[in-house]
């Protein structure tokens, strides 16, 4: 009960204390829709002519929300990477680790409410994406098999959220005094990102897509199996204390 | 009742504190030493945020690591107060509301209200943290940490860095608090002590308890000297004269700078300017070295004289 408390109380702040953080995931993800945007301006004229005008919107809707998704896990790496930050350097965190909870409930909410933040933020994106091409000649179910790319970046939320944590904690234990900024806390989420996004753009067609994805589903599993593991396991509490 | 029983802790394999065996029971206890002597350790182990290493922390007979839902009746403050800067007052004791588990919406503001009364908050009660003085965040502070009426009160330095006015209405005031309830805190500072001389005290020492006991036997077994650095205007030999009379001698006079070391403990600043003023001595500036008798103490335990 009360560790739905402590989960409860983490997701709501991470959804309203940092804007900050937010404003410059924002900005990140402008920058790279730009970025984007020009890539496709070139291409669309050759685009048009294989897939149609229904094809290039959607292609281009499937860029935008995957920058989507790219900006969910951003968000949420630099919200839940900046609360920790705050949290150690104001001590506030010697509050929270002296209330009634246990250790373990403590990381087990303070992963839970960001990966929970990230699939909320992604689901939302999902289905702006999903009426996007949908408006277009694409009908659902289509999307819903050839476009699992979304199943992908909620995934790489999730990794991406549990390696913050990693990242923010376990590097503590190597450098005591170590700060790690909302900024830097970005890099390993944006390169996972852009990896995947680079992976999966050759192989999707109908044909190949599903081997691919069972792959990265399952990979993916094992990897949160293995970062819940090395966060319950490898942290203790002194890292957070100094 | 608190019983920190055989506690061995520290951070990254590096012990902080060896075999430590303190009760504390209702009422005021304050905890002594040098920097590094394991003070916010102990202050961190006895709240339930550090699992020691060995040993164990009981609170009426039930461990508060095997049942973290004890710590609900603990209320600490670590040094540095720990409110969220970015925040308001208000908004830093709301979720410190929610965070130990009171739901009463009511029951909250009433005691806000209470709190905002007692530690004099209203005028900063809906401001950020970040634009407070130091002053103002302590206050705060503590007031944060007794929103849940906890049992034990546990305040890592609270009286650093406030003016000595202040600092004594807050020793005050957890001087009544203890009248009901276990309040912990560390100190550097020898007035704290001497304002609660009724309070129990335990000195640390390279992580090791090396006293337990009152400031009264805490002055008999150490008689440690106090310092007093006193700017005046006056002869000299009214200065010597007046001096005698209370039993004191300077230590060093330079120019206009007396400086007197003694070893007793009923003299205070004001019965010395008194003195002084009515042997028609200019008394413009006295202070006491604070840190002058502990770090006496401390020598004393380097050097093994005890």
């Amino acid at each position: 009960m009360s560790f739905t408390r402590l989960y409860r109380w983490f997701l709501k702040r991470l959804l309203i204390e940092d804007a900050h953080s937010l404003l410059l995931s924002i900005l990140i993800s402008i920058l790279l829709l730009i970025f984007l945007s020009m890539q496709y301006v070139k291409t669309i004229s050759r685009l048009i002519k294989f897939l149609g005008t229904a094809g290039v919107v959607s292609n281009v809707a499937l860029g935008i929300g995957t920058l989507m998704g790219f900006l969910a896990s951003v968000a949420v790496s630099t919200i839940a990477s900046g609360m920790l930050f705050k949290d150690r350097s104001s001590k506030f965190i010697e509050i929270i680790l002296a209330a009634p909870f246990s250790y373990r409930e403590y990381l087990v909410s303070l992963t839970l409410s960001m990966i929970s933040l990230g699939v909320i933020i992604n689901i939302m994106m999902t289905i702006v994406y999903i009426c996007a091409i949908v408006t277009f000649s694409y009908n659902l179910l289509t999307v819903m098999t050839n476009y699992l790319i979304y199943i992908v970046s909620l995934l790489i939320t999730i990794i991406t959220s549990l390696l913050i944590v990693i990242v923010n904690l376990a590097l503590l234990r190597i450098v005591r005094r170590l700060r790690i900024s909302g900024l830097v806390s970005t890099l390993p989420s944006i390169i996972i990102y852009l990896a995947i996004i680079f992976l999966v753009r050759p192989f999707h067609t109908h044909t190949t897509l599903w081997p691919v994805l069972t792959t990265l589903i399952i990979s993916t599993a094992i990897v949160i199996a293995v970062l819940i593991i090395l966060i319950l396991k490898l942290i203790k509490p002194d890292t957070l204390l100094t | 009742m608190l019983h920190v029983i055989d506690v061995s802790a520290g951070y990254y394999g590096s012990c902080v504190l060896y075999d430590i065996n303190v009760e504390f029971s209702k009422g005021l206890h304050f905890i002594i030493g040098p920097n590094g002597s394991g003070k916010s350790t102990l202050l961190r182990v006895t709240s339930g945020i550090l699992i020691p290493w060995k040993g164990d922390v009981l609170l009426n007979g039930y461990s508060i690591f095997r049942n973290p839902r004890l710590k609900r009746y603990i209320g600490y403050m670590p040094h540095g107060v720990g409110l969220l800067p970015h925040l308001t007052v208000r908004d830093n004791f709301l979720l410190y509301a929610e965070l130990v588990g009171l739901t009463d919406r009511s029951f909250i503001k009433s005691r806000i209200q209470e709190l905002c009364e007692i530690f004099k908050l209203w005028d900063i009660i809906d401001k950020r943290v970040a634009e407070l003085s130091h002053g103002q965040r302590v206050r705060a502070g503590i007031a944060r940490t007794l929103i849940h009426d906890p049992d034990v009160i546990i305040l890592d330095e609270p009286t650093s860095g406030l003016d000595p006015y202040f600092a004594i209405e807050v020793l005050n005031l957890l001087s009544n608090i203890s009248k009901s309830k276990v309040v912990i805190v560390t100190t550097h500072s020898l007035n704290d002590l001497r304002t609660c001389r009724h309070a129990s005290i335990v000195l640390l020492h390279r992580g090791k308890v090396m006293f337990k006991g009152n400031f009264s036997e805490l002055v008999n077994k150490f008689k440690p000297k106090r310092k007093f650095i006193i700017q005046f205007r006056g002869s000299l030999s009214k200065l010597y004269r007046c001096l005698s009379e209370i039993n004191l001698e300077p230590s060093s006079v330079d120019e206009n700078l007396l400086i007197i070391e003694t070893d007793q403990y009923d003299i205070d600043i004001l019965l010395l300017v008194n003195r002084l003023t009515n042997c028609g001595i200019v008394v413009e500036n006295v202070r006491e070295d604070q840190e002058y008798v502990m770090h006496n103490i401390i020598k004393m335990l380097i050097s093994k004289q005890l």
